[in-house]
């Protein structure tokens, strides 16, 4: 293993050797294995070689190759696929197939369609998706099939690829240029959830209806951002730096653990801790005593009657949105859809006000449509649905 | 439980850009190892299956970088044991294997990472970099672009800063584990 990493090494310095910006310590390192590679060392440095690689790599398409990492992955126990065979049966299906549709259009040829169909408008599931603001007030639309790479003023890259945005600032030099924090904000609307990695590595998986405004270098003593909505932080451990996240009601001190927070407008705020310690402070309101959570600690501060409740939890089904499901433990109907609403960008409205209190546990796929959701629920549930358009009445059975 | 397979057919986006980022690498590497353009896209799907499966937990880029190297290498000498026309009685010379390995390491690497820069550069900075490969020095490059010394160098730097952006990658801490046994 070490080797490898040697190797790593030797590729840099020769990197910086091209550029002309190799230290003296780079240069007798890299002196030394020249002197054992040397032909490895020249092979690197011929021009014809380089050309050629590049017209090997244009050959390689790596969506598709992805595609293919899916679809085998898929299969459990990792067998191989036998492409051979699996042609051979498609074929042989296809012939199949295509001689019953012919003997079935002899049989019965077909009829003009008189009655018109009504087709159902079907809810997608929400997207990774989201509006990024950067400094100068400039707004970019990102999707997971988009790569920018952008830059702000004080040079920090950002960089967007495969639904996640992440942050590598600048050399020092350039930083010391600009005196001002610059702030970038990321705006996820209903039906949107986005992944972002901070210039210090921190981790933050935004969901619908959610926003983050940040530094894009952290400068100062506290790495300080302001959150509404929901978000899930794994923050990176520095504890001369406190990682600082404020919302509307209290702000969350923490040296790097992980942590989901829901603070959204006209709702309970919700903070669920994975892993480590933070503290919660400065909450709004009466006088109330700062907090200090331990793992699976969840605390709550009431919307209603701005009372504050700590208990402990299974902080996994509080997560489990970033992982691709819903999970709920004895939730509320009413609270549930609360949830379905921003994912799925639907109004709901409950006919009966009992059902709204209706206790459900389980687990729901956040990116299968609608209508399996309400299928799911439905089967398991003294409710029911109708669907009418983008708005869903709910009913007891 | 029907989680684990949706979040591997769903995109998870670190591994999709690790994916993204190293399988064109990773092909070639296992290309001049195998010496066979056919079956090394699958010597490589293996490799992140293999990579995807496992519950190592990678420190760091780095870390996962070396993990993917050592796998592709051995996952080509498992290959080549196994081929058709392997003869017991001649082995796989994995001597030579460990010593060719660990240069063709090299090779891809500087290529790669001059690679993400080249793309990016102006022409003329291009142009030098081009030179430089060629086994120009900067006097010599200076006076075929009719430009001077000081100016060759300025613009090595700044071709410098642009793959020094890249080269200190952040996504550090790749817990691929976390995902898969969640439940």
């Amino acid at each position: 293993m070490d080797k490898i990493y040697k190797k790593f090494r030797i590729a840099a310095l020769l990197i910086e050797e091209i550029f002309g910006q190799l230290s003296t310590e780079g240069e007798t390192e890299l002196k030394n294995w020249k002197e054992e590679h040397q032909q490895t060392y020249n092979y690197l440095h011929e021009w014809e070689n380089y050309k050629t690689r590049k017209s090997q790599l244009s050959k390689i398409d790596v969506s598709k190759e992805w595609q293919v990492f899916l679809r085998r992955n898929h299969q459990r126990g990792g067998t191989r696929f036998h492409w051979g065979r699996v042609f051979k049966y498609a074929a042989l299906v296809f012939i199949i197939l295509s001689f019953s549709s012919i003997s079935y259009w002899l049989l019965y040829p077909p009829e003009k369609k008189v009655v018109k169909e009504v087709v159902p408008v079907e809810i997608p599931h929400g997207e990774r998706k989201a509006e990024l603001i950067l400094s100068n007030g400039q707004s970019i639309q990102l999707y997971p099939s988009y790569v920018n790479i952008l830059k702000e003023a004080d040079g920090t890259v950002i960089y967007n690829d495969s639904a996640m945005i992440s942050y590598e600032g600048a050399g020092k030099d350039d930083i010391n240029k600009s005196n001002t924090i610059l702030y970038n904000t990321l705006n996820i609307a209903r039906g949107g959830e986005y992944f972002l990695v901070l210039n210090d590595g921190t981790k933050v998986w935004l969901n619908s209806l959610s926003a983050l405004k940040y530094p894009v270098v952290f400068t100062g003593k506290e790495r300080i951002v302001e959150l509404t909505g929901e978000a899930y932080f794994e923050v990176s451990h520095d504890p001369a730096h406190p990682f600082i996240v404020k919302n509307n009601s209290y702000d969350i001190e923490v040296l790097g653990t992980s942590f989901n927070i829901s603070c959204y407008d006209k709702d309970d705020v919700v903070t669920t801790l994975a892993e480590g310690h933070i503290k919660i402070l400065n909450i709004k309101g009466a006088e109330k005593a700062d907090y200090n959570l331990s793992k699976n600690d969840q605390l709550i501060l009431s919307y209603t009657d701005q009372s504050v409740k700590v208990q402990k939890v299974d902080a996994r089904t509080y997560s489990s949105w970033k992982n691709g499901s819903f999970c709920f433990e004895n939730e509320t109907l009413g609270k549930i859809f609360q949830k379905l609403e921003r994912w799925y960008n639907i109004d709901v409205i409950f006919k009966s006000e009992e059902a709204r209190s209706y206790d459900f546990t389980g687990i729901l796929p956040r990116f299968e449509n609608f209508e399996i959701i309400l299928e799911m629920l439905e089967t398991i549930s003294d409710v029911k649905f109708s669907v009418d358009g983008h708005t869903v009445v709910i009913d007891k059975k | 439980m029907k989680f684990k397979d949706q979040i591997l057919t769903d995109d998870c986006p670190e591994f999709k850009i690790i994916f993204k980022k190293y399988f064109p690498s990773l092909y070639l590497f296992a290309v001049k190892l195998t010496k066979n353009e056919f079956l090394t896209k699958d010597i490589v799907q293996e490799v992140f299956i293999k990579t995807w499966k496992s519950s190592n937990n990678f420190e760091n880029e780095n870390a996962l970088k070396a993990f993917l190297y050592l796998s592709t290498k051995n996952q080509c000498i498992d290959h080549l044991r196994k081929r058709k026309d392997y003869k017991p009685n001649v082995p796989v010379d994995e001597k030579l294997f460990e010593e060719t390995y660990l240069d063709e390491v090299v090779r891809e690497e500087t290529f790669r990472l001059l690679d993400i820069v080249i793309e990016q550069l102006p022409p003329q900075r291009r142009k030098i970099v081009e030179l430089t490969l060629k086994g120009m020095g900067n006097n010599e490059i200076a006076e075929s672009l009719q430009i001077s010394v000081n100016t060759v160098k300025t613009h090595k730097l700044r071709a410098y800063k642009t793959i020094r952006e890249f080269m200190g990658s952040q996504f550090a801490v790749i817990i691929l584990t976390e995902l898969v046994n969640f439940f």
